[in-house]
């Protein structure tokens, strides 16, 4: 795993070799304001539906017109995208898109762009402490937007990737009314992960945060994102660590298939996964992803977490609850590996009984989920261990509706395709009924099997199990 | 209406084998030995199910057979309250084959949503029927006047017929539509 990461900032680092000759281009032609905002670097570009991949149009603090020029909306959300670090000096290929996104979804919208571009492309260390100085120009520009045309903060939602996250932190700390929202895409973890709350984002600095992570693997300090809570709500998506489609094998197939012009886009692939799942959010408003509060990703694969009392689960992105906890909750899910990302969860528990003395380890399962709208069929899981007279919950997933559960299929696969020892004893366990919880309805099902009793056994048929009871968990009685 | 009530309430005590054995399921729903870290509903899950009794005075409370799993010919004994917020009797019915014959199972509870449903899942008809009235969800083999099929009397009902009659069309609509 790590040669991989090595592997991936090696193929960053000649990238940047590669396009440093064309990284001049966007540093020159400042544009400053008047008397107090003479050291504001960053700029404000105020994109267009129209104009999704261009900054045409600048917002210069301290020069009115340029507001009414630009054609500022003075009575809608104004959402500010802050990019993070760039080896190229040039905005990454995802910028257009999480310009569109909010367009299309609050078409009276103002979507402003930061470029930060020059302090972005240094070593990395040197712009990450540049994120204090955008953060304070950001908020020189928000305060002079409130002050000179009385825009509500309350209208503004920050959305900061990787070092931006932490710029907008800033900049909310800074401004002289908390703004409505940050969102931080995969904020950036080194030189943050052991900051204290000024100067990286925290939940102080909007009066609501939320945070996304993607891509937290390594050790805490050399991980791309942060992998502590730094919002009011932080949901680790698959975990946080890794994002599905982001392997060297899909890396290989997609240069294949369109060229090198997006190798930088798979290099970060993880990191970059924040904003397409909060585009995905803003796009396919009708059915938001659900994370779900829970102590450890362990407890979470075993499908213990997936309860929605008490602020337990939220939808992720655009759409979220706006929850505070006392203490920064951690939330997970599990993702698709394209956009659409939502999946469904379900928590299975099966109490094996049986008179098998010895405890197997790292079996095999195939789980198939038929219900009144489709089904989902040979889900492979894995249990760890397992022996007589015990009960084992699990997570399973399926990027399918399938509706209301109806029936349900499980299978034991042998070792290897062929196992003379499964031959002549293959194990097995008798279950009479298994209990399924659906994380996005919040129904709880029982299956019974059909003959009362089932025998399960390695390497054989399949069992099926019927519908014999089920309970809605959301709804309070009377 | 209390009479028939305290006989229910007496029917209810007096089956203790199928009482111990829904009783068994809830406990097993509570042994959680997942440690700590997970948020699992059943720990604080409320009793859902209201107790049999009399005090309900004026509200209406639905009744349901709840039974699961049921083979055909096998009586439901067990009567349940329904919770307010459950104003459905709902059945699941599964018919097809298996590995010793064709086999029917008919499970059934009060339910706060129903939608009535027939699809051929895997050579397995499944069935979603809902009512709404007290006791309405009697097994289709099952002697409305309550004499089970324990007793000498419980030769099959007349329902019963019509459901023998009725599933294989049923399953032969379902897979047209399949």
């Amino acid at each position: 795993m790590e040669s991989k990461t090595l592997f991936l900032m090696a193929l960053g680092i000649w990238l940047q070799s590669l396009t440093t000759t064309r990284g001049w281009v966007a540093a020159d032609d400042r544009i400053t304001g008047g008397r107090d905002f003479i050291d504001i670097e960053s700029k404000f570009a105020l994109r267009t539906p129209e104009d999704i991949a261009e900054d045409t149009c600048h917002l210069i603090p301290g020069v009115t017109e340029s507001v009414a020029n630009c054609h500022f909306n003075h009575t809608s959300k104004t959402f500010v995208v802050i990019h993070g670090w760039t080896v190229t000096g040039m905005y990454e290929s995802w910028v257009p898109k999480l310009v569109a996104a909010p367009y299309k979804r609050e078409p009276d919208s103002n979507v402003i762009v930061v470029d930060w571009l020059s302090r972005a492309q240094q070593h990395y260390p040197v712009s990450a402490g540049y994120t204090k100085l955008v953060g304070k120009d950001v908020a020189k520009f928000i305060n002079w937007m409130a002050e000179e045309f009385h825009y509500p903060l309350d209208n503004v939602h920050l959305l900061g990737y990787s070092l931006g996250a932490h710029a907008a932190g800033i900049a909310g700390s800074l401004t002289n009314k908390k703004v409505n929202r940050i969102t931080g895409l995969d904020p950036a973890g080194p030189n943050f992960e052991y900051a204290e709350a000024p100067s990286r984002l925290s939940p102080d600095d909007a009066d609501f945060v939320d945070v996304l992570h993607t891509f937290t693997r390594g050790s805490p300090g050399r991980s791309i994102g942060i992998q502590k809570p730094v919002g009011h709500v932080d949901i680790y998506p698959n975990g946080g660590t890794f994002q599905p489609g982001c392997n060297i094998g899909e890396a290989i197939r997609v240069i294949a298939e369109r060229g090198l012009g997006d190798v930088d886009q798979l290099v970060k692939c993880s990191h970059e996964r924040s904003i397409h799942l909060f585009i995905d959010s803003l796009l396919n408003e009708e059915n938001p992803s659900k994370a779900y509060r829970c102590n450890s990703k362990e407890a979470f694969e075993k499908g213990l977490c997936l309860s929605c009392r008490k602020n337990r689960c939220n939808n992720l992105g655009y759409e979220i609850n706006k929850v505070r906890a006392k203490r920064s909750s951690k939330m997970y899910l599990k993702t698709r590996s394209q956009m659409p990302y939502k999946v469904f969860h379900y928590q299975v528990k099966i109490h094996f009984s049986g008179t098998e003395s010895d405890t197997q380890t790292n079996q095999v399962f195939e789980i198939s989920l038929y219900g009144t709208v489709a089904e989902s069929e040979n889900i492979p899981f894995t249990l760890p261990e397992i022996s007589a007279n015990k009960t084992y919950s699990f997570l399973i997933y399926t990027e399918v509706d399938i509706g209301e559960l109806l029936m349900l299929k499980l299978k034991w696969k042998s070792d290897s395709y062929f196992s003379w020892s499964d031959w002549w004893s293959s194990p097995g366990f008798t279950i009479e009924k298994i209990r399924v919880k659906a994380g996005e309805t919040q129904k709880k099902v029982i299956f019974c099997s059909r003959e009362k009793v089932s025998h399960l056994q390695k390497g054989k048929a399949s069992v099926v199990f019927v519908k014999c009871h089920d309970k809605s968990l959301n709804k309070k009685s009377g | 209406m209390k009479v028939p009530t305290a006989v229910l309430l007496a029917l209810l005590l007096c089956q203790q084998p199928g009482r111990g054995q829904v009783q068994g399921e809830e406990e097993e729903d509570n042994d959680t030995d997942f440690g700590l870290d997970g948020y699992d509903d059943d720990d604080e899950e409320e009793e859902e199910e209201a107790s049999v009794t009399t005090g309900g005075r004026g509200r209406a409370v639905l009744q349901c057979y709840s039974c699961q799993a049921l083979h055909r010919g096998e009586s439901c004994d067990r009567i349940q309250n329904c919770v307010h917020s459950h104003s459905f009797c709902k059945a699941v019915i599964s018919h097809g084959n298996t590995g010793s014959g064709p086999l029917t199972t008919y499970s059934t509870w009060c339910a706060d949503t129903c939608q009535p449903f027939a699809k051929t899942v895997e050579g397995t008809l499944m069935t979603v029927t809902c009512c709404q009235s007290t006791l309405c969800n009697l097994p289709p083999w099952q002697d409305p006047l309550g004499r089970g099929a324990g007793s000498p009397q419980g030769s099959p009902s007349l329902v019963a017929t019509v459901l023998l009659s009725l599933l294989p069309g049923l399953q032969a609509v379902a897979s047209v539509g399949g």
